[in-house]
């Protein structure tokens, strides 16, 4: 797993898109980020709370596109497939790699709270947990895109689809709204904005916690059966 | 070492591999041969566990594939039909991070890769990205790969394709000396390699079995006949007469005008019966000299196409 | 015989796997589900910012700890589009100490169930009820509460108002109290002097005993009972009698409380008596009518006067929407100059400087400006206060008046109401205050910044990958 985490992770970092990400992330963002400074106020603007989130719709497809699509396309699936690692192990190392890369970005991002605390005094712990927040929204929308990414072996197809996905998913408070009865709280127990939203209003909620991690196990779990299916099923 | 009961592979309404059997011992460099399509790397993918078979069982080192896919997968190095490169690593990284998922020891890795990369000579360009290599030279990484942790038995899919033929020679010395601690099987169209190579050959087409015996074997049981040829100073039609009335003979065909009064025949006769000495007394009662009698045995490449080409075997 | 085999094989497999998937996400999911709908979750939330933004006082949670009967928390909009995330968050803190007397929130859609009003509440109770109102319930009572009861406003000095901080756990609170409180208070009615009739003022019935006032009748022919709290005259037509002013004055003088509130009259009607007890106040009725000429001031008719409404404790729990309120025909309030240590008046209504007023008796006009109400408390003894409230207008609580514009007079009543009775409904945590830290940046290093997080870090950061691209690139 580390073997494959490692090597994934540097490949993100040996050509240039993780760094076109990362920078174009920190860019976009600080554009958001001259509401507080304008303001003069020591704390994030709910407008850079919500693009936060907003951008992780485009850069989690381009992150996770090529987890699995590139390896299908490029062969070496087999290497992985034919090495004595277990598949639970080869995924989970693909998702923490693509995983990695996103901690480093968030890790960049640290310096709109860094601004904030130079030149003033910051609710400290409203930043943690609006990062937390980010954090955990960030490895859900990763486990859907390597589960996209295991389904094909076109990066573009892999990226759409999870982009596709991770838009549903985001509206499902919208939706559920709309719908009502069962499937609307259905939808609505499924609203991750909603759960992000509070994390960066500085509530903490472990059930939330838990219900996000448990959504991006899911998901890398569904990842192991949908490859693990190549072994045992008729062709 | 390996044992494979009654493998069936259907891709949809393909039937890629249809009953196959067969087992090789430890030790044992094994050819696998058969025209395009007959199923030789749906096989490999079955036996390294990368994909599944319809039924039929592969037992590798004593474990089932489906049943302990870990363990089997320890005891194999596979090079596949297309050779599991990451473009955008360096040879020596790649080689590392097969090390890796491996999980062969540090210590040992060190001094391993060496030897690897010295063995398929890419110790000059282990710095050199993938992308930027010829294709023999990735052939030659992706032989590297399969040999990394040494593993008991090395499946190799075409393992030649590609290389010049100094290096086509090198490689199939390197792999008759792997064979002496490895189990291999190895895949090829080239028939010199089989015999160079392997000690025995299974041929396979359209996803039977239609052989399987050591190179010699086969091509002494195959030629249910033996054929030779005889070069006879004298009138063509004229010996042709005696040659086809010698007892035993069954066929006889020109093969060539060596020189002015000189021709070359080609005599098929039964096979239990040596014929030499009638043919010899009788031209040399009729006064034609005999200048050279060759024996020639069936070639593998004969063979090959006799057991997979339909018409080869019609013409029989 | 080996399609059987096959199958059987590919089924075994495939079975086991699709038995996995579902046991693991059910597993999952179910975790989850107890988690999310079982009340351990509520517990499971914490509030770490810095002012405890979501948290309620000590205060409050002692006070929903002792409840003594059920309390339900209504959110009249679907959960979903319901995005007050501090309301959220305060309900769920009484629930989660209330010991389970606190029920809610429940969520509804009142354009799914259009009909829930009618069939769950009093009418009377939630008048002018809107979507995104909440109700908080117990038994029969019920307060609706709505955004502008969450927040604090303050004015400038031009009257402007800005919202300054939230006081959703003071709203809630103060609605609990109310709602699950006996009653404790007895408003007295007294009649005899022409007063409005009962009839006339059952809508400011309804509203006092809605806020926990019992209200009886009174006449003063005999000397008020020990038990009366409060007396109110709403306008008397004619004097008080020599023994009633008697009587009166005996309650006072032990710290009883009284509303006082007069109409104009058409017939010129000298009130001696009740004026010889509102000097012991330092307060006089005049016998004119005030009209205001000041454009923002009066509605139509000079007459129909828009009093100023000064800040006093009685509207300090009042909200900004609920300060409109309309005088129809006034009269002022004169202050005796005379100037007594225990005494303390404040202003309750007043008009512009560009007003008027004529002396119904002597036709005299005045200029204003002019009080048009005030408060007045007296100290008797240590601890004991007789408290009087002096309106020259009784229009604006009846029931033709509320019909027309509304019912802000009658809460201002129950307001003076609680502040005679010192009724400490209100939660004494200041609001939770929406001052944000400041950022102090002088406009160059803000330049700087900006030019630093837009250009030069993403800059750096894309030509490192640049970089190492190119230089591995045709290694
Ligand atoms: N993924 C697949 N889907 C459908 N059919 C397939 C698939 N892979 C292989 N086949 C079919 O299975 C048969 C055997 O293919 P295989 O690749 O094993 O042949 P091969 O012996 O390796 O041929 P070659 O010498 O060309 O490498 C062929 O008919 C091929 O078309
Ligand atoms: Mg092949």
């Amino acid at each position: 797993m580390l073997a494959i985490l490692r090597r994934d992770f540097r490949s993100y970092f040996n050509s240039p898109i993780a760094y076109v990400l990362i920078g174009l992330f920190i860019c976009i963002m600080s554009l958001f980020f001259v509401d507080s400074l304008n303001a003069g106020v020591a704390n994030f603007s709910s407008n850079f709370i919500s693009s936060m989130s907003f951008m992780l719709l485009f850069i989690v497809p381009i992150l996770t596109m090529r987890s699995f699509s590139e390896d299908k396309k490029s062969g070496t699936e087999v290497l992985l497939l034919t090495s004595p690692v277990r598949l639970s192990q080869v995924v989970l190392g693909k998702y923490l790699a693509a995983t990695a890369v996103f901690l480093v970005l968030t890790a960049v991002s640290l310096v709109f709270p860094l601004v904030l605390l130079i030149y003033g005094k910051p609710d400290g712990a409203t930043l943690f947990s609006a990062y937390l927040g980010f954090i955990l929204l960030g490895m859900v929308f990763i486990s859907v895109g390597v589960f996209a990414s295991s389904l094909t072996e076109n990066q573009i197809v892999a990226a759409i689809i999870t982009f596709v996905s991770l838009f549903t998913l985001t509206s499902f408070s919208y939706i559920g709204s709309y719908v009502g009865g069962l499937v609307g709280k259905v939808l609505n127990w499924l609203a991750f904005m909603e759960k992000y939203y509070e994390f960066s209003a500085g509530i903490i909620d472990i059930t939330s916690i838990i219900f996000m991690l448990s959504f991006a196990v899911v998901f890398v779990f569904l990842t192991v059966r949908i490859l693990e299916r190549k072994r045992w099923s008729q062709g | 070492m390996i044992e494979i009961q009654n493998l069936t592979k259907d891709y949809g309404k393909i039937r890629a591999l249809d009953d196959v059997s067969f087992t090789v011992e430890k030790g044992e460099i094994v050819g696998f041969l058969g025209p395009n399509g007959a199923g030789k790397s749906t096989t490999m993918n079955i036996i390294t566990g990368f994909i599944s078979s319809t039924s039929g069982t592969v037992r590798v080192a004593g474990y089932d594939v489906l049943e302990n896919p870990v363990e089997v997968k320890k005891h194999i190095g596979y090079l596949p039909e297309q050779p599991p490169l990451y473009p955008d690593m360096t040879v020596s990284e790649f080689l590392d991070f097969c090390a890796e998922l491996k999980k062969v020891p540090r210590r040992e890795w060190k001094s391993q890769k060496k030897d690897i990369m010295e063995l398929v000579k890419v110790t000059h360009v282990s710095h050199r990205l993938i992308r930027n290599l010829s294709k023999g030279y990735r052939q030659r990484v992706g032989l590297a790969q399969a040999l990394v942790g040494s593993p008991e038995v090395l499946i190799l899919d075409e393992p030649t394709v590609g290389l010049d033929p100094k290096q086509i020679i090198e490689i199939r010395k390197l792999i008759k000396a792997l064979g002496k601690k490895h189990t291999i099987i190895l895949s090829t169209h080239i028939l010199p390699e089989v015999s160079a190579v392997c000690d025995r050959v299974i041929i396979i087409n359209k996803g039977r079995i239609a052989a399987v015996d050591t190179p010699e074997n086969l091509s002494r049981k195959l030629s249910d006949f033996s054929r030779f040829t005889i070069t006879v100073a004298g009138p063509e039609k004229r010996v042709r007469e005696i040659l086809q009335g010698v007892d035993g003979v069954k066929e006889v065909s020109v093969g060539g005008k060596p020189a002015e009064d000189e021709t070359s025949f080609i005599v098929e006769a039964d096979k239990d019966r040596d014929v030499r000495r009638p043919i010899f007394n009788q031209l040399a009662a009729a006064g034609y000299p005999i200048l050279e009698l060759k024996s020639m045995n069936l070639t593998l490449e004969e063979i090959f196409l006799q057991l997979t080409t339909t018409e080869a075997k019609e013409a029989v | 015989m080996k399609m059987d085999f096959f199958r059987k094989r590919s089924f075994k497999y495939g079975s086991y796997s699709v038995v996995m998937t579902v046991v693991v996400i059910a597993v999952i999911v179910m975790v989850n589900v107890i988690l999310g709908f079982s009340g351990i979750s509520k517990r499971l939330r914490f509030d770490i910012t810095r002012n405890k933004m979501f948290s309620i006082s000590q205060q409050s949670i002692d006070m929903v700890k002792s409840l003594d009967r059920d309390v339900e928390i209504f959110i009249l909009s679907s959960e979903s589009s319901y995005s007050n995330i501090m309301v959220k968050e305060v309900v769920n803190q009484y629930v989660v100490h209330g010991n389970g007397r606190v029920i809610g929130p429940r969520y509804v859609d009142l354009d799914k169930d259009p009909t829930f009003i009618s069939k769950n509440f009093d009418p009377d109770q939630v008048k002018g009820i809107n979507t995104g109102d909440i109700v908080v319930r117990s038994g029969k009572n019920m307060r609706v509460l709505n955004n502008q009861d969450f927040m604090e406003v303050s004015y400038d000095y031009y009257g402007g108002a800005q919202v300054t901080g939230l006081k959703v756990e003071q709203a809630f609170t103060s609605a609990i109290r109310s709602v699950t409180a006996e009653k404790t208070a007895t408003v007295y009615f007294v009649s005899g002097h022409g007063e409005y009739k009962s009839d006339e003022l059952s809508q400011l019935k309804t509203t006092l005993t809605l806020n926990n006032y019992n209200v009886e009748t009174l006449t003063l022919t005999s000397p008020v009972p020990g038990e009366v709290d409060v007396l109110f005259f709403p306008s008397p037509t004619s004097d008080l009698l020599g023994s009633e002013l008697e009587n009166l004055l005996a309650f006072l003088e032990r710290g009883g409380d009284a509303v006082f509130l007069f109409d104009v009259q058409s017939t010129i009607q000298q009130l001696p008596n009740f004026n010889d007890a509102f000097s012991r106040y330092s307060l006089q009725l005049n016998y004119d009518l005030v009209n205001e000429f000041s454009q923002a001031n009066y509605l139509k008719e000079n007459w129909m006067i828009r009093p100023m409404v000064y800040m006093t404790d009685v509207t300090k729990h009042l909200n900004p929407d609920q300060l409109f309120i309309y005088l129809p025909m006034s009269r002022s309030i004169g202050l005796l100059s005379e100037n007594k240590q225990n005494l303390e008046i404040s202003p309750l209504f007043g008009t512009t400087d560009n007003s008027t007023s004529v002396d119904l008796n002597t036709g005299a006009q005045r200029f204003g400006p002019f009080l048009l109400g005030a408060l007045s408390e007296l100290e008797i003894g240590l601890n004991n206060h007789s408290r009087i409230a002096l309106v020259g207008n009784c229009t604006f609580i009846t029931d033709d008046y509320i019909s027309e514009l509304g019912d802000n007079g009658s809460r201002y009543i129950v307001s003076i109401l609680n502040w005679m009775q010192e009724r400490t409904d209100e939660v004494l945590v200041p609001a939770k205050s929406l001052e944000r830290p400041p950022l102090n940046m002088t406009q160059q290093s803000r330049v700087l910044v900006f030019f630093l997080l837009t250009a030069v870090i993403p800059l750096v950061i894309i030509g490192t990958g640049l970089f190492v691209w190119i230089r591995r690139k045709n290694l």
